[in-house]
């Protein structure tokens, strides 16, 4: 079997960060976790992920801090990140796409949207 | 009369008795004061609040042009009546255009007391409208910064709530999905219902957004050539599901000899939603359609939704567009949401300069229509930010 793909979440809401973890396990990745800016990239440097879930309300720092901080770091600045925030896309969505997101969710996103997005993220 | 307060710009003490007198002698009681220098002017001003100055034409220290420019300096607005022993038209005009309210000779001050008493009163008028202007402007200040806060804590709230519904949808698309384990049909209908009014709810939360965005002027607009046609394809693969699940008949006429509108796409796609939804909500049985042509109106083109619902009275129809209306339904329909979709879509179109307006008979169905531009100049301006000024 081939191997999983290695999904971070980047959540600090517990009980997201559970239900993001149930619908990747059952859509066949593994899955590791960051609950605030800080940790985020130390724990994305060590795992290496293939792909990162971003929250952009985190402690210790914006998302975008996180996803400016990832872009410039040389090993993981070509893992795509995808942004799943309760913020309004309005102002926020444009923003993530230019700091080299892959793709902007507002929460409560689609499952079949979200899956969709990573699996294209993955394979680009 | 009042204590008129009276200052004297004026060289000569004779003369300041004299003017003094005649003011008296008219029955008012009278504090003046005489200065025949800048400095000395200055210092009056800011020492007593004045009624009226009385300034001398030619002083050997002073003029009438040169109090005028202090007074204009000091900011104060005190009527200036200049006093001069001699005439010359052309000197009067210059003095009226540097600020005085008015000019007398000294030999015929029979003009003396009514021009002051017109003066005073003008003066009271000016000070009473400036007045009832900064009322105005600080009451303007309080119901907008009121209305800031109220954005911000809608904006706030909508945000605040997105995290909770966003854990509950995903734990009820878990269960439903079988990914928590099997589950026996009841539970299944259990969970779709929740999941039914969870997105529901996502959907009010978003157009309380939407209203706060529309009227705070962050929605950002930026029209440019859009195919309708596309749009129609993909609102017609959006809402098949819909339509069979509800036995509802939906048709979408391809507009395919069209030239592009001039629009926003994802505003153009948001109103068309909207009334689509709207359609679906209060529609039972029979059809919904969505067709479009070339509007009455040279340079638009017309789209209509129409449905074969509930309808609207005829007293409704004229207040579907405001916001927070809701039309009141038969029990059947038990509720309707925050009665904001149709303001958002209003606001939406005349974003893009078009109209939008209803035709219904009540228990038959209603069409909704809605133009939008087919080029740049139809259209209000690009790019633009709206609602307040």
């Amino acid at each position: 079997m081939l191997d999983k793909n290695k999904v971070l979440i980047i959540e600090d809401d517990q009980d997201m960060r559970r239900a993001l973890n149930l619908r990747l396990r059952s859509n066949n990745y593994e899955t590791v976790f960051a609950s605030d800016a800080i940790m985020a990239l130390s724990i994305a440097k060590r795992e290496m992920p293939d792909l990162i879930l971003l929250d952009l309300g985190l402690p210790g720092g914006d998302g975008f801090t996180v996803l400016d901080r990832l872009r410039d770091m040389a090993p993981l600045a070509c893992i795509p990140v995808i942004v799943v925030s309760a913020r309004d896309p309005e102002k926020n969505k444009e923003r993530a796409l230019e700091a080299g997101a892959a793709a902007f969710f507002q929460k409560p996103v689609e499952n079949s949207d979200l899956m969709v997005a990573i699996q294209r993220a993955l394979f680009q | 009369m009042d204590t008129l307060r009276i200052l004297n710009v004026e060289d000569s003490p004779a003369d300041a008795i004299l003017l003094e007198r005649h003011l008296t002698r008219a029955g008012n009681k009278v504090i003046s004061e005489r200065v025949d220098t800048p400095s000395a002017m200055r210092m009056a001003l800011e020492q007593q609040p004045w009624d009226v100055i009385l300034c001398d034409y030619n002083m050997p220290d002073f003029s009438a042009q040169g109090a005028l420019r202090l007074l204009k300096e000091s900011g104060l607005d005190i009527p200036v009546i200049v006093i001069s022993g001699t005439v010359g038209e052309e000197v009067a005009v210059q003095t009226m255009l540097a600020g005085a309210s008015d000019y007398l000779l000294k030999d015929n001050l029979t003009r003396l007391v009514p021009t002051i008493e017109r003066e005073l009163a003008e003066a009271r008028n000016r000070r009473a409208r400036k007045q009832a202007e900064e009322e105005l402007r600080k009451a303007k200040e309080v119901a907008e910064a009121a209305n800031l806060a109220k954005d911000r804590f809608l904006s706030h709230v909508s945000h605040e709530l997105r995290t909770p519904l966003t854990v509950i949808h995903q734990f009820v698309t878990l269960m439903l999905d079988a990914v928590l384990g099997d589950i026996n049909d009841e539970q299944r209908e259990g969970l779709e219902t929740a999941l039914r009014n969870t997105l529901e709810l996502r959907e009010m939360i978003s157009d309380l957004l939407d209203i706060t965005r529309a009227e705070t002027g962050i929605l950002l607009f930026e029209p440019h050539p859009v195919s309708l046609l596309q749009l129609f394809v993909e609102l017609e693969r959006n809402y098949q599901q819909t339509a069979k699940q509800r036995g509802i008949l939906f048709l979408v006429q391809q507009p395919r000899s069209f030239p592009r509108v001039y629009a926003d796409p994802q505003r153009l796609r948001q109103a068309l939603s909207n009334l689509i939804d709207n359609a679906f909500k209060f529609t039972e049985r029979g059809k919904i359609s969505v067709r479009a042509r070339f509007d009455d109106r040279p340079g638009f083109i017309r789209i209509a939704v129409s449905d074969t619902g509930c309808g609207i009275s005829q007293d409704g129809i004229p207040l579907v567009f405001d916001r927070l209306y809701q039309e009141t339904f038969s029990s059947k329909t038990n509720r309707n949401g925050l009665g904001l979709g149709l303001h958002i879509c209003q606001q939406l179109v005349s974003l893009h300069g078009g109209r939008i307006w209803v035709e219904s008979k009540e228990g038959q169905g209603s069409t909704f229509f809605f133009t939008i531009p087919i080029n740049e100049n139809s259209c209000p301006e690009t790019e633009q930010y709206v609602g307040q000024e």
